[in-house]
């Protein structure tokens, strides 16, 4: 958790949707329980697509809830490496070791906002215009759509509504708030991952008290019924 | 230009083309539940699948296989496929290939450069659950229900030009991982050498890449199977035409998609397909897309919206920024001008 600078900070907001996707819980072996939101890494990995750089290592704050759900059934069909059961445009036989049938869980309507501050997210802002590799958010199918690109200003807070943001654990004591290990950044060997606790509300949780937070005044994710605005968000290191 | 993004939209009459787990005697359709209602879909995967085969029917060789065993008097042997340098299947649609644990090898995986979205029904169905009996010549009937439904179902789509049959290289730190070689495929280089094959530097990695004549060839096939989609489960029982009724490509500079809502659908009407919001991205978006939109349109499908989305769009189609045509010939006249030199820009990352 970065020392938060209490003076305001302008950033960039960027809403994303996503008709279908789906994140895998790495932390179930063998079978595929599904995370409710996008991990952190894999917001790192939509914008490092947009740069094109190996990694994006910028603090940005982060919220996503999706609209619904479903469980897909995927057929694999694994390529095995001594080549007896070999891959004929793409299929593969049945039996020990060859296609099967599995479960998977995804997300529909997934909705994505990241706030990217100071220099180093208007860099990254402005390569989301172009993004050098195709945006995706989850599996290599799950195409995501840029909503929204708008200038804000951050101003840090100590109470604020409570919405969809991931939080660090030290963030607030929302009783709702269920704690997610996920990934913050894996490197780009894709050999070592730094794995963190986040806070996250699948309901909105109302107004509370935060710490090391951040507000978008202007933004309302729609989740409130008086329409009122401003949500807290927190800025997530890698 | 680099990347062609799209929407497509496949209607199923009394159909069920994609299903999903069966319980105890009934096969059910593949759902998602939105707000509490029920969406049918059929699988990228599934969706891509029948692309392959129709790249396949049109006489794109698809991996073969060779196999020796007993009848040649030597160790049961076959060659696998997951070569795509020399198949254009395997290129386009990538694949994933673990190595064995013990000899540690590495894995090598093709990150597919076509892209395509779940095809989820734009508005909420109630799928038909038809009741089945088979009763021919038993004493005691086997029942076997099954559920079909009618609907509009839409995806995006997007393809990356510049890296169908481009081929990137490990570096040291294992930066570019996804869609590359091993070390292993790295030499069979010298082979893709044969096939024409220069190595290049692409998006800052180093890469092997096919001659531009093959790229494009690629590419057309790929636009001419979607010409002719046919495929799916239940084609006894619920035959229906697959071919995309309404699609529609804009190639851009960046790999984003913004055609999420020019066709969609809400609970009240079902299916909306939307002119304000084209000019509405195209504006957003200016400079970074190339005229013309290329809408492929069946003649007969839902021709009031088709006529609501020409007179909101009509000064585009008169400047010719929005071209309409039925779909096939749409998709086959992108592919015949890929074919030419007209669209080789387009292979090529703009520059930056």
């Amino acid at each position: 958790m970065t020392e938060v600078p209490r003076e305001p900070l302008p950033a960039w907001r960027l809403e994303f949707y996503a008709p279908v996707a789906s994140f895998r819980d790495p932390f179930f072996p063998g079978l595929t329980r599904g995370l409710p939101v996008p991990p952190p890494s894999t917001v790192r990995g939509l914008l490092a697509a947009a740069t094109g750089a190996p990694r994006e290592s910028l603090a940005f704050g982060m919220a996503a809830w999706s609209e619904g759900q479903g469980v897909d059934a995927e057929t694999y069909h694994p390529i095995d490496a001594t080549g007896l059961n070999p891959a004929v445009s793409g299929r593969v036989r049945a039996g020990k070791g060859g296609m099967t049938l599995r479960s998977r869980p995804f997300l529909a309507g997934v909705h994505l906002t990241v706030w990217l501050p100071g220099s180093e997210g208007d860099r990254v802002a402005r390569a989301l215009r172009r993004p050098r590799w195709a945006l995706r958010l989850g599996r290599s199918q799950d195409l995501v759509h840029v909503e929204a690109r708008v200038q804000v200003m951050l101003e840090p807070v100590e109470e604020a509504i409570v919405g969809h943001a991931l939080a660090p654990v030290s963030g607030h004591d929302v009783p709702s708030a269920i704690a997610h290990r996920m990934a913050a950044s894996v490197s780009t060997d894709r050999m070592s991952t730094h794995w963190a606790d986040y806070l996250w509300c699948d309901l909105p949780a109302g107004r509370h008290r935060v710490r090391g937070a951040y507000q978008d005044a202007g933004y309302d994710d729609g989740t409130r019924p008086d329409g009122a605005r401003g949500r807290a968000l927190w800025l997530l290191a890698p | 230009m680099a990347y062609l993004a799209g929407r497509m939209l496949i209607a199923v009459e009394a159909g069920a083309p994609n299903n999903g787990r069966s319980e105890e005697t009934t096969a059910r359709v593949k759902h998602a539940t939105v707000r509490g209602r029920r969406h049918p879909y059929v699988s990228a995967q599934a969706a891509r699948r029948w692309i392959r085969d129709g790249m396949v029917e049109q006489g794109s060789v698809p991996s073969p296989v060779t196999r020796v065993g007993k009848a040649q008097g030597k160790a049961q042997k076959a060659n696998t496929a997951a070569d795509p340098i020399r198949y254009a299947d395997d290129d386009l649609f990538g694949y994933m290939r673990a190595g064995a644990k013990k000899d540690d090898s590495a894995t090598t995986l093709r990150d597919s450069p076509f892209m395509l979205g779940t095809l989820m029904s734009v508005a909420p169905v109630y799928p038909t659950e038809d009741f089945g009996v088979m009763s021919r010549g038993v004493s005691e009937p086997v029942l076997h229900g099954h559920e079909f439904y009618t609907a509009d179902l839409a995806a995006p789509f997007l393809l990356d030009l510049p890296r169908i049959g481009t081929f990137t290289l490990p570096n040291t730190d294992g930066v570019g991982r996804p869609n590359y070689l091993t070390s292993e495929q790295a030499l069979q280089v010298a082979e893709a050498a044969a096939f024409g094959a220069t190595a290049t530097t692409f998006r800052d990695q180093p890469a092997v890449r096919l001659p531009i004549e093959e790229r494009k060839r690629r590419a057309a096939l790929l636009l001419e199977s979607l010409a002719h989609l046919s495929g799916g489960a239940k084609q006894a029982l619920h035959y229906g035409d697959r071919v995309p009724s309404l699609i529609v490509m804009v190639p851009f500079k960046g790999g984003i998609n913004p055609l999420a809502h020019v066709i969609d659908g809400d609970e009240a009407t079902g299916l909306r397909v939307r002119g304000d919001v084209l000019r509405k991205e195209l504006a957003a978006w200016e400079g970074e897309w190339e005229a013309p939109v290329r809408i492929g349109w069946r003649p007969g499908f839902r021709d009031d919206l088709r006529e609501d989305f020409e007179k909101e769009c009509a000064q585009e189609l008169a400047d010719q920024t929005v071209v309409i045509d039925h779909p096939r010939a749409v998709l086959r006249g992108l592919a015949a001008e890929m074919r030419t030199t007209a669209l080789d820009a387009w292979f090529e990352d703009p520059a930056r």
